[in-house]
């Protein structure tokens, strides 16, 4: 009798669990609710969304759906019947794919015009930037400052023999900030010579991991036991590292290396998905977004730059994130063409 | 020398004192029975005979030679186990083979020796059996037949016959013993059934509270069991104290027993056993034949089992006591006063 | 076999086999279609490439060997251990076994930062060895290597053989090994001729598991393997994700399941031989305790053993998120409690552990209402249809996550089915790792009853229902709640469909550790630390709760 009593417990206990988990929706009756598909990394603040809500009469409803590459994949899957109205996170390396699948609708939004011309890669708005970052090279300051060595400025600097076995990088098969700092040396170096640079590069034993997460927590002496004070990361990861750190520090123990054409220039897009029943709302985020309440919250939810060139940035963000001085920017649709081949030369370069 | 010497076996089971300094010794095809209740550790001195448990003292000799570092696969003892054990993964002639395979006898030497030992047990036809499929009492043959194989020296037997139904048993015991015979098999058996120790044994220790109470043949054990708690352990409940008056009586609550040699001392306390079938009841108020003993008492049951009448007596001291009166005497009713008379062969005084 | 009970056998599958319909093969069948048969046009093209390289045999060869490898190799540490679980009774060891099973739960992420803490290039023990004998570069280099794979396999799986193989020597009567001693086997002779073909099945079924898990190992591969390392699972999620490569993706994953249904159906028919029938014993008589030296040399032995080898990477994350900047303090898990950047998807550690345990309890109610009919289903021999059945069942398990995952995707969008923004799907999805675990658990016990217990039963008048819970239920108890734990383990650690299907408001704790982890700061590591931590305590609470459950008024059987 006990075993069946317990057993019932189970199962309340489980049902319990359940509810106490189900999400209340309690307006959702009454008022339309705008599904917002978005990668892992996208983060808002309360206010600010409050606000959007209240003043327009919308909720939203956020989808996380994997990284940026598994996210997209998944609207692009979905196109039949869409699981979202508007989609954020594509960036310029995934961009091609995204307007080739055909999912996105135009919307010409009167805020494009306070943002940066140069980050327009779509002339036909299906997708708008939002924000921008710059993945490059990160150092441990601290590390440099004991070893009494210099801090590399390019990317020739990297292959020198002082700086041997100091590099971790990413894997731009299965990576974004890895394959964005690939493009950074096809970029740099040219389509002839990056291979050269890799193979270099692969003598003076650099390491490669398969995400950033393990890169910059396992490998990198400034956060963890690894050994390595050298690590593809973005350009505003010191600002974060002052951000979250438990005293914040005068200067950030890590910085990045912004000299000329040693990054390459990130830009995150959002659209709206075809097959959308409510697009006037749609619209409505997307202006939404591109607007300075919510592009003034990306520095410190994303630590990514905001698009809108009204927006002002945090101290944190002024004090210890740089933008590099000559970022290296392909055209997409180059990208999209060329970047199997790069990263099958880079395979063989590096892992074989 | 002794073919098998037990000297000073002391063994616990964390602080439960297990064996209690236990020495025994045995002759070749002799069969002894080492009989007790359960929990008195016959079958912790089985195992530490076979070498399955390491005694904290004393010593294990065979022929004269130590066994202490001698491990259980080299002693070459047969042992059939409480449940037989029997290898659930191996036909019938896969189990009874495998000690021969340990040996690394020849295929053809195998095949003979299994066969040997199916006939031997009176399993011929069953050898490709599964032994999940076989009922209890061929279980029982097949660990016999399995223990026997690899010509052991010696045979150990837990309880060959502890989990088979009572008519089973019986049938099942007369042939242990002719196979035992037979071949001349020098065994051990561990059990807690006296009428199985009295009819397979040659001699029978008495195992209590692990200790060896006494250790005789079938007929002196019975006849003089050493101690009030060997005797009950046989079944010989009728136990009454005493207090030894004379060289040949003494003084118990029924009365002044005339007992001659008893052999204790003047004033000694004594327990008196008496038998419950040498007794013959007398209804009348005739005395008996001289030297016969004469109780008094009032029947309280009685109770027909067939080949005897199993009668529970009250005696005017308030004893119950309990007799078995052959079938063909007149059984006594209910609430009858008797008078019984015993011979004096009938009583044993005990310390 | 009369009418009804094939009536009854199809009863009894008949649910199983609508949910494998429904959430299984439904959308791996039009995610397949998707990739191989673009616009309803059959086009082998990706196949063909599959085989015209080789680099995909390639692939499934480095799967395959180095799953069967790291399958022998936890086969091989877990084996003593279980001897010792299964034959003595000791303070502390329920809790000490089914804590055996918090690494199961770990993300790999932080799996991989507890074993580079210990044994990275400036881990412990190389720091150690370098300040002890003079080192000049650290001894152990093990970081990226095939080593680390193993060890991190052995460190995932050594649970999974421990309790299975454990709980099924438990039942086996120790006298069967002494037996053989007496019959004059050496002790590693009676171990190879009786204990470990009796032990078969539940070796067998254990390792299955192991195999099937580390051949879809994923997270693994990829951080403690680096990138020179790739299994089939990691090439189809490039293919997949990175290249959106769905026609090569597809017929990866058809290669994965077609290998692993030959695999299995080989397995099938070697466990059918391997089926050994006895009458289980109550642990009463096949356990005992500790009395002499030896005994408590080899149980503390074993026991500290286990604890240095599985405990100290899971200590080491537990020192890490206690070791502040400022020293030793809380603050990390204070943090967990505020949200300091006030966003949207802040969620409170106590309301992450609710989804989490919540999503575990409904997986493991389904997972046994799957896995129990499966098994009963699968004990009772029916030829042909047991023999292709069986490996169906086990598929789930071995069927890569991101393809299921995109095969919801496309598959569950339309009503009734449109459950893609529903709070079930995440149990659903977990159900299909989780109830394999049940069936293996369960499986090698129901299938060693000899067929005289349930007749003896009959005979006593229980109708065949009746037998069942009478005398099969009692005795499968255990293996049961074996399996519970593991439908309960395999849920709260389920990462790589969980990030596909949970929604953002509703993350589980290690959805919540790997948003913590996606951002620099230390901060942010060392509430990862902490959350990893909780995550860890709320496991073994878990357990502790399910022990209770196991052991009720009557005991064990």
């Amino acid at each position: 009798m006990m075993k069946y009593k317990a057993a019932l417990l189970f199962v309340l206990l489980a049902a319990v669990c359940l509810l106490a988990g189900c999400p209340k929706n309690d307006a959702a009756g009454e008022v339309p609710v705008v599904r917002v598909m978005v990668h892992d990394s996208f983060s808002i603040g309360v206010e600010v969304l409050e606000r959007f809500e209240k003043g327009h009469g919308i909720r939203l409803l956020f989808l996380k759906s994997g990284d940026a590459g598994a996210a997209l994949n998944q609207a692009i899957l979905s196109k039949a019947h869409p699981l979202a109205d508007v989609f954020y996170g594509v960036d310029n390396t995934f961009m091609s794919r995204a307007l080739g699948a055909d999912i996105f609708v135009p919307y010409s939004s009167p805020l494009l015009a306070s943002i940066d011309e140069s980050l327009v890669l779509d002339k036909t708005h299906r997708l708008v930037p939002v924000d921008y970052g710059d993945v490059c090279v990160n150092y441990d300051r601290a590390w440099f400052d004991r070893e009494g060595l210099p801090v590399p400025q390019s990317l020739d600097d990297l292959v020198r023999p002082e700086y041997a076995g100091l590099l971790v990088v990413e894997n731009p098969a299965t990576s974004s900030p890895g394959l964005a700092f690939l493009l950074a040396t096809v970029g740099t170096c040219g389509e002839d010579g990056f291979v050269k640079f890799w193979q270099a590069l692969k003598k003076n034993r650099v390491l490669v991991t398969d995400g950033w997460e393990d890169a910059y927590w396992g490998k990198f002496s400034a956060t963890s036991k690894g050994g390595r004070p050298l690590v593809v990361s973005y350009s505003a990861s010191p600002a974060a590292e002052v951000y979250f750190a438990e005293h914040p520090p005068e200067t950030a123990p890590t910085a990045a290396m912004t000299g000329s054409g040693t990054a390459f220039r990130q830009i995150e897009f959002a659209g709206i998905l075809k097959g959308s029943k409510q697009p006037e709302s749609a619209r409505k985020v997307i202006d939404f977004l591109l607007d300075t309440p919510f592009q003034q919250e990306i520095p410190l939810k994303m630590f990514m730059f905001p698009a809108n060139k009204n927006a002002r940035l945090p101290e944190v963000f002024i004090e210890h994130a740089r933008l590099a001085s000559r970022p290296v920017i392909l055209d997409p649709e180059v990208i999209a063409q060329r970047r199997d081949a790069w990263i099958r030369a880079w395979t063989e370069t590096v892992l074989q | 020398m002794a073919f098998l010497e037990i000297k000073g076996i002391f063994k616990s089971f964390g602080s439960t004192p297990v064996l209690r300094g236990v020495s025994l010794a045995m002759e070749e095809t002799q069969i002894l029975c080492i009989l007790g209740p359960s929990g008195s550790g016959k079958t912790t001195l089985l195992r530490v005979i076979a070498g399955l448990e390491h005694p904290e003292q004393g010593s294990v000799l065979f022929k004269g030679r130590d066994l202490r570092n001698t491990r259980p696969h080299l002693r070459r003892f047969g042992m059939m186990f409480q449940e037989y054990a029997l290898f659930p993964h191996l036909d019938v002639s896969g189990n009874i083979a495998f000690g021969l395979h340990m040996l690394g006898l020849s295929r053809s030497e195998i095949a003979k020796r299994t066969g040997e030992m199916l006939s031997l047990v009176g399993l011929q036809g069953l050898s490709g059996r599964n032994v999940s499929e076989l009922s209890g009492g061929e279980r029982q043959r097949v660990a016999l037949a399995r223990s026997l194989a690899p010509y052991p020296r010696l045979l150990l037997l837990d309880e060959p016959l502890g989990s088979l139904d009572r008519g089973l048993r019986e049938k099942l015991l007369g042939d242990l013993r002719k196979i035992l015979r037979r071949i001349g098999m020098t065994t051990i058996v561990v059990t807690h059934d006296q009428a199985e120790a009295f009819a397979i044994a040659d001699t029978i220790a008495v195992m209590d509270q692990g200790e060896i109470a006494q250790m005789d043949t079938p007929e002196n054990l019975y006849r003089q069991p050493a101690n009030p708690e060997v005797a009950r352990f046989l079944g010989l409940v009728n136990l009454v104290r005493g207090r030894v008056e004379t060289g040949s009586s003494i003084a118990t609550p029924l009365g002044l027993l005339h007992v001659p040699a008893h052999g204790h001392e003047r004033g000694e306390e004594v327990t008196v056993l008496i038998r419950p079938d040498a007794v013959v009841i007398c209804e009348n108020d005739e005395s008996g034949p001289t030297g016969m003993i004469t109780i008094e008492g009032i029947v309280h049951d009685c109770l027909f089992k067939g080949r005897s009448y199993h009668v529970e007596v009250i005696t005017t001291g308030s004893q119950a006591l309990f007799f078995d009166l052959p079938q063909n005497t007149l059984a006594p009713s209910v609430g009858d006063r008797v008078r019984l008379l015993l011979s004096p062969g009938a009583i044993t005084v005990m310390p | 076999m009369r009418p009804s009970g094939n009536r009854a056998a199809i009863l009894l599958v008949a649910l199983p086999l609508a949910f494998l319909g429904v959430f299984y093969f439904y959308p791996l069948f039009e995610i397949f279609s998707l990739g191989l048969a673009p616009g309803g046009q059959w086009d082998p093209g990706a196949i063909a490439d599959l085989f015209s390289t080789g680099s995909s045999l390639r692939i499934l060869w480095f799967t395959a060997w180095q799953a069967a490898l790291s399958t022998v190799l936890t086969l091989v540490l877990a084996l003593p251990a279980a001897y010792v679980f299964a034959r003595y009774r000791f303070p502390g060891k329920s809790l000490i076994q089914s804590c055996t099973a918090i690494p199961f739960v770990l993300p790999s992420v932080v799996v991989a930062a507890a074993f580079s803490a210990l044994l990275g290039a400036r881990g412990l023990l190389n720091e150690w060895l370098m300040g002890m004998w003079g080192f000049s570069s650290p001894p152990i280099q093990i970081e990226q290597s095939l080593v680390s794979i193993l060890m991190a396999h052995v460190f995932y799986n050594f649970t999974v053989i421990l309790r299975i193989v454990g709980n099924f020597w438990s039942r086996i009567h120790p006298d069967l090994s002494h037996a053989a001693l007496v019959l004059g086997a050496s002790p590693w002779k009676a171990f190879w001729k009786v204990t470990f073909p009796v032990l078969r099945p539940g070796i067998m079924a254990a390792s299955l598991l192991v195999f099937i898990f580390c051949f879809s190992s994923f997270g693994v591969i990829l951080i403690l393997g680096g990138p020179r390392y790739a299994t089939i699972e990691v090439a189809i999620y490039r293919q997949a994700v990175h290249l959106f490569n769905l026609p090569m993706a597809a017929a990866l994953s058809l290669l994965q399941i077609c290998f692993m249904f030959a695999f299995m159906w080989v397995y099938t028919r070697l466990q059918r031989s391997a089926t050994v029938a006895f009458t289980p014993e109550s642990l009463k008589t096949t356990q005992r305790d500790i009395v002499t030296n030896t005994d408590r040399l080899v149980v503390w032995g074993t026991v500290f053993l286990l604890l240095l080898f599985l405990g100290s990477p899971l200590l080491a994350l537990v020192v890490r998120s206690l070791s502040t900047g400022s020293g030793v303090s809380l603050l990390y898990y204070r943090a967990l409690f505020e949200n300091a950047g006030q966003s949207v998807f802040y969620i409170p550690p106590a309301a992450a552990i609710g989804y989490s345990v919540g999503f575990a309890l409904v997986t493991l109610v389904m997972s046994l209402c799957i896995g129990l009919p499966v098994a009963i289903f699968l004990s009772r021999d029916r030829g042909l249809a047991t023999s292709l059945l069986d490996p169906l069942f086990m598929l789930p398990l071995a069927t890569s996550a991101v393809t299921l995952g995109f095969g919801y995707i496309v598959a569950l969008d339309e009503p009734p089915l449109n459950l893609r923004a529903s709070l079930i799907i995440v149990p659903l999805a977990h159900t299909l790792v989780a109830y394999p675990f049940v069936v293996r658990s369960i499986l090698p016990g129901l299938r060693s009853v000899p067929a005289h217990i349930r007749e003896s039963a009959l005979l006593l008048g229980a109708a065949p229902g009746k037998v069942w819970w009478k005398v099969v239920a009692p005795m499968m108890r255990r293996s049961l709640a074996v399996g519970a734990v593991f439908a309960f383990t395999v849920s709260i650690g389920e990462f790589g469909a969980t990030i596909f299907l949970a929604r953002p408001e509703v993350p589980t704790v290690p959805l919540a550790i790997y948003r913590f982890l996606g951002l620099p700061g230390a901060m942010n590591y060392g509430q990862a630390m902490a959350m990893s931590t909780i995550l860890m305590l709320v496991t073994a609470a878990g357990f502790l709760f399910l022990e209770k459950l196991r052991t009720g008024p009557e005991g064990e059987f």
